[in-house]
């Protein structure tokens, strides 16, 4: 009978640690009793296989546990021979552990060395133990997972990119390929579209569903109708002809999950996870962790759609009202600049448009006063009025009264808190080269004149702001433009850009002045740039006004 | 396209030559021709905008800084020069075959030619370009990525002060879920500083950005940006208009020269705090260099100016560790005694 040495016992009992307990306190301990039967009787108590074996590698000693957990194993026979492969590969190999799946069991054990050649292993049932930790870091998995799709679902408003995001994120870790199948609003057809990433693909590829599609995989046409809230999985890939959809060389799916993506209004599309043959189905949590990662996906997609509905609307708005492409004139040279104020929709009040005639031009600048949409709807209804009087009248001290009388006589009451400043004018080049301008003023800034030598006037025209007041009075003027000679109209946000070293000063007249007078000689383009590149350095970041430019050169191009 | 080395096939010198010759007497329907005719022979896109016009360019920008051409005439150039970029971006037709891309200037950057040839070089390469423009605002271009949703984002920054702006600008796309590919020399040489800001990845030149295009940028390039070494940055452009005035009742400059100096020094602290920000004092000593070399340029006597305004940032920014060193170092390497 093998004696057995309490360290060695205790040690891979209660851990690893305590077998390096220092060897020379035994020494004075009291000396075990010579009791056999005592010994086996402890063996057998322990909740640890012990097996010994000889200096051949023979079994010499196996206790209750090890009959347990290894009853393949007999004394007498050689342990590297034996019917557990991890256990006789450990000992022909004079491993000191081995791990193992056993008869249902996950099995480690540890050898530690005896006197004479002999070993004796201690081997462990860590199934659920293991099973423990193994669902703890599912867990945090699933946790970090959740937490990284819907930080980068959250990222973007933007529904293609969304759509991206919830096509790709599942893969690899929930399936080998994954597939997005929504409805595109209007104006797309019927049609649901189709949204791919398989792992290995570069990018998500996107396509129309082929017509029998959603009745291709079973639950995907209940998730598209919003009927079907709950994620299935189906086993049976015979059902799922995702062919059309799959990469080439993908193979046959093995299972296929169908998630309902829900949205704002009901479903906006359905998320199919797919796995490859050889990959074990969808479990319960999986399932889960699907339907949460679904519901997350469909929350990101509404709120893109709400928003890309918000922002067309605006756009559509912002679109009427940004300042038009300028049109080809003979004899005239034209260039405009705008900068809407810094909201990020770029509405603003500020408009010019330029109009051909028979004989040249009409032009029109103005500033709508007021911020926001309100602003905003009156700046367009300036310009629709503007658009229509000029077909009936083009002398521009008779069309500001029209404008007026147009605007005076709306029948909203919000327009008188709005006024309206506006320069009206007429380009008539003539057969020097030169330009006649003719300019009726509403309230509106000076335009400025570069000559030919480079000195920069002021044009005086006054008048009245437009729209607010029963009987305002307009002035008109006139000037003439020798070649190259160049007009500049603006808006009061160029002057009243608050900046500079005090970062309260305004731009002012003079500023502006000096700006014009160092661009003189430029072509109209490179004038408005360069004006607006110093009041955007004037203003070093700061929030400004709307700004409206317009510079008009006597001869073409 | 062309894949040949542009000195070998594509237009050389003589081109060049030409072109600068259109553009000193800003003559543009000459130019335009020209660069038609280029591409009738068989050039490329990217042959006639990076190796033709891009290249007068630079010639254009060394006139300037030398003084042998005015503000005028340099402007009178680089407006024929896009006009040409435009005539040869017409050239392009046919549906884009690839991904939508947005190219924006960093906000204050106001030389919008080189993003303007990169732009047609790219929709060359088959990508549907949206240009926005010079001096585009974060906020504008984060509305329009969120309305868009572009694949990628070319960001043009030719001066390195503009590198914090550039770097937020940069954030607000990352988090809009779009990342950014960094163009231009404000990203430092050979675009070391824009990995620190947050970029996906830099390109000198357009074809550059044509070719990282390619490349799978979104591994890693959305989402937070990198950590910043701390935001002595931010503190240093809150103190900037203290900075600005101090240093205007130090120097008093003549009247008429106060904006101008205004702005430099403003300019001076933008490059101090983008230094701190990707944590390169090489950054501040190029750009104190450059405007030693322009004060240089205007006149005698103005050297000291600079060395004046440097002891006043290090006065004003006092506390803060990182702006002394960068400042004391710009001043040592300046050549002058430590303040």
């Amino acid at each position: 009978m093998t004696t057995i040495r309490r360290g060695g016992l205790a040690g891979p009992v209660s851990g690893g640690g305590q077998a390096s307990r220092p060897t020379h306190r035994r020494t004075a301990e009291p000396p075990l009793p010579a009791d056999s039967g005592l010994a086996r009787e402890l063996l057998d108590g322990l909740a640890e296989a012990v097996v010994t074996t000889d200096h051949a590698g023979m079994v010499t000693l196996l206790n209750a546990m090890a009959g347990e957990l290894l009853p393949e194993l007999a004394p007498g026979g050689e342990l590297a021979g034996c019917a557990v492969p991890a256990l006789a590969g450990a000992a022909a190999a004079g491993a000191d552990t081995f791990d193992a799946e056993h008869h249902g069991r996950r099995l480690h054990g540890v050898r530690r060395a005896l006197r004479g050649g002999r070993f004796a292993w201690y081997v462990r049932d860590v199934t659920e133990e293991r099973a423990r930790t193994d669902a703890l870091l599912a867990e945090r998995s699933r946790t970090t997972f959740l937490a990284q799709a819907g930080s980068r679902l959250g990222l973007s408003l933007h529904r293609e990119q969304t759509l991206r995001a919830a096509a790709t994120l599942p893969v690899p870790y929930l399936a080998d390929a994954a597939l997005v199948v929504h409805r595109p609003p209007p104006p797309a057809g019927d049609a649901p579209h189709w949204l791919r990433y398989a792992e290995g693909d570069r990018g998500p590829t996107a396509g129309v569903a082929p017509a029998g599609l959603p009745l291709a995989v079973p639950g995907l046409a209940e998730a598209l109708a919003g009927d079907h809230a709950e994620p299935s999985p189906w086993l049976d890939a015979e059902l799922a002809d995702l062919g059309a959809v799959l990469p080439a060389g993908f193979g046959r799916p093995g299972t296929v999950l169908v998630s309902p993506l829900l949205g704002a209004a009901g479903a906006a599309g359905a998320l199919v996870l797919i796995r490859r043959a050889g990959r074990p189905g969808f479990d319960a949590r999986e399932i889960e962790l699907a339907r949460e990662f679904a519901a997350r996906a469909g929350a990101a997609l509404a709120t893109a759609e709400l928003y890309g509905e918000q922002a067309h609307l605006a756009r559509v708005l912002q679109h009427s009202l940004m300042p038009p492409e300028l049109p080809t004139i003979g004899g005239v040279t034209l260039a405009g600049g705008y900068r809407a104020a810094g909201d990020s929709l770029r509405i603003g009040g500020d408009f010019y448009e330029v109009f051909p005639t028979a004989d040249g031009a009409l032009f029109a600048l103005g500033d709508v006063c007021g911020k926001g949409v309100g602003a905003a709807v009156l700046t367009g209804r300036v310009r629709q009025s503007l658009q229509t009087l000029r077909l009936v009248e083009q002398r521009p001290l008779e069309l500001m009264r029209l404008l007026n009388r147009a605007l005076f006589d709306a029948p909203d009451a919000a327009r008188r808190s709005h006024f309206t400043t506006v320069l009206l004018g007429t380009l008539t080049p003539r057969s020097d080269g030169g330009l006649l301008v003719r300019v009726a003023g509403g309230g509106h800034p000076s335009p400025l004149v570069v000559r030919a030598d480079g000195t920069v006037e002021q044009v005086r025209v006054g008048g009245m702001p437009i729209g607010a007041l029963a009987a305002p009075r307009f002035a008109e003027t006139e000037v003439r433009l020798a070649p190259g000679e160049v007009l500049l109209a603006y808006t009061d946000g160029v002057t009243e850009a608050r900046g500079g070293a005090g970062e309260v000063d305004m731009f002012g007249d003079e500023r502006l002045r000096r700006a014009v007078a160092s661009g003189a000689g430029l072509p109209p383009a490179a004038l408005v740039d360069r004006v607006l590149q110093l009041v955007d350095e004037w203003l070093d970041g700061q929030a400004h006004d709307d700004i409206a430019m317009l510079a008009v050169r006597a001869g073409g191009r | 396209m062309t894949t040949a080395s542009p000195v070998a096939a594509g237009p050389g010198a003589a081109a060049v030559e030409a072109y600068l010759a259109c553009l000193d007497a800003a003559d543009h329907p000459a130019a335009v021709e020209l660069a038609l005719d280029l591409l009738d022979a068989g050039a490329s896109v990217a042959d006639v905008l990076v190796d033709v016009v891009a290249v007068a360019q630079r010639e254009i920008g060394l006139r300037w800084s030398a003084g042998r051409w005015s503000v005028a005439q340099e402007h009178a150039a680089t407006h024929v020069s896009e006009l040409v970029v435009a005539a040869v971006g017409a050239r392009t037709t046919g549906r884009p075959a690839r991904g939508h891309v947005v190219l924006a200037c960093v906000e204050g950057e106001w030389h919008a030619l080189a993003a303007r040839i990169v732009a047609e070089v790219v929709r060359a390469a088959g990508w549907r370009v949206t240009f926005l423009g010079a001096s585009v605002p974060a906020r504008h271009l984060v509305s329009y990525l969120h309305q868009t949703g572009p694949d990628a984002v070319l960001l043009s920054c030719v001066q390195p002060s503009r590198l914090v702006r550039a770097g937020r600008t940069i954030e607000a796309c990352r988090s809009a879920g779009v990342p950014v590919v960094a163009g231009g020399p404000g990203f430092g040489p050979d675009g070391r500083w824009a990995a620190a800001v947050g970029a996906a990845a830099w390109g000198a030149s357009a074809r550059d950005a044509a070719r990282l295009l390619e490349t799978d940028l979104f591994a890693g390039h959305t989402g937070p940006p990198p950590a910043v070494g701390g935001d002595e940055y931010a503190a240093v452009l809150r103190r900037r208009r203290d900075v600005v005035q101090f240093a205007l009742r130090a120097v008093a400059p003549p009247e008429a020269e106060a904006d101008q100096f205004a702005a430099a020094v403003g300019h001076l602290v933008d490059a101090l705090a983008a230094a701190i920000r990707v944590g390169d004092p090489q950054l501040l000593l190029d750009h104190t260099t450059w405007q030693a070399g322009v004060l240089a340029a205007r006149g005698e006597g103005r050297e000291p100016l600079l060395d004046a305004v440097l002891a006043a940032c290090g006065t004003v920014l006092a506390d803060h560790p990182r702006a002394c060193e960068h400042l004391r170092w710009a001043r040592e390497m300046q050549g002058r005694a430590p303040c």
